[in-house]
């Protein structure tokens, strides 16, 4: 019985999570256009939601799973409090984000540079599905046994 | 007393019996290890893997001075974000194979081998004609587009099927 509680490899699980990276990315494309649509991201100064069009919306897609296969590796560690270890999982990406990719594309730490506090509020208010989508996702594919 | 030991002989001769079910069950399971839902997550990632290698091998020919030229430009631009829509093209032809895999696991290598020719369908019957170079891209390219096309995308389906195998393990 222990045997088949742990079916599941960890190569398998990383691939699973690949995946769900991929729809937790998708969540985030579509809150953006929820947060554009309510008038909220317009509040905060941003001007368009992340875009649909081809072959732009790849790149978070697969960024998505990307960092869903990083999720992958510690899933079954976190398997008793997936949700909220899920929940706060959109921190990593984040923290590349703030820390790494926006001051390399010039718009500094945080993006503060780019659109001030608020741009920064954005980020992370239009990522906060990220996470959690991927776990439950995750949570769907691989069952009740990582 | 005699009903206790009735119960008691019973219990002593289901054992190995039920020892045995309970292998026979755990050999059902294991070769069911995966669902229908980890299958096709996982060959997505395989799908991705397959698209990496067709933009490799693209190199490859390139670098062989083997290069045709049409509407598709090859070798495949490693620029963002251009580079990430044939992975994750790949990665939704990964779950197609990921819905017959299981059918076709004790061929997986053959089946793999050939899926390519469903992409390269799509590709010369649909999206070709769809982007305007017409039926196989040979409106805006010669006959030997398409065999050159399918030349790169050759290691598609095969490193898929191996991915897949490597990934799920002996039973689908």
């Amino acid at each position: 019985m222990n045997a088949m509680q742990t079916t599941l490899t960890l190569m398998q699980r990383a691939a699973i999570c690949f995946a769900a990276g991929v729809a937790g990315a998708l969540a985030v494309v579509l809150f953006s256009h929820l947060l554009f649509a309510s008038g909220i991201s317009p509040a905060l100064g941003v001007k368009a939601p992340v875009s649909l069009k081809s072959p732009d919306i790849y790149k978070p897609l697969f960024w998505g799973g990307l960092w869903g296969i990083l999720f992958g590796l510690f899933i079954k560690t976190a398997w008793d409090r997936l949700y909220l270890i899920g929940f706060l999982y959109v921190l990593a990406p984040l923290l590349a984000l703030f820390l790494f990719f926006l001051p390399k594309s010039g718009a500094g730490f945080f993006g503060l540079q780019a659109g001030g506090p608020m741009f920064t509020l954005y980020l992370v208010l239009v990522n906060l599905p990220f996470g959690i989508v991927t776990a439950l996702v995750a949570r769907a594919i691989i069952g009740k046994n990582p | 007393m005699n009903t206790m030991n009735l119960s008691q002989e019973t219990k002593i001769n289901d054992g190995p019996t039920d020892k045995r079910r309970q292998e026979a069950s755990m050999e059902d399971k294991d070769s069911t290890a995966t669902t229908l839902s980890q299958r096709l997550a996982i060959s997505f990632a395989a799908g991705v893997v397959g698209a990496m290698a067709v933009v490799i091998a693209s190199y490859v020919l390139s670098w062989l001075g083997l290069v045709v030229k049409g509407p598709i430009p090859f070798p495949i631009a490693l620029k963002s974000p251009g580079i990430y829509q044939p992975l994750f093209w790949g990665g939704l032809w990964g779950l197609l194979f990921g819905l017959l895999m299981k059918p076709a696991w004790k061929r997986l290598y053959l089946v793999g081998f050939l899926y390519v020719l469903a992409p390269m369908l799509a590709t010369f019957l649909f999206f070709l004609p769809m982007g305007g170079a017409g039926l196989f891209g040979l409106k805006h390219a010669g006959p030997l587009f398409p065999f050159y096309v399918l030349l790169v995308n050759l290691p598609f389906g095969i490193v898929i099927a191996l991915v897949a195998r490597a990934l799920i393990g002996k039973h689908p």
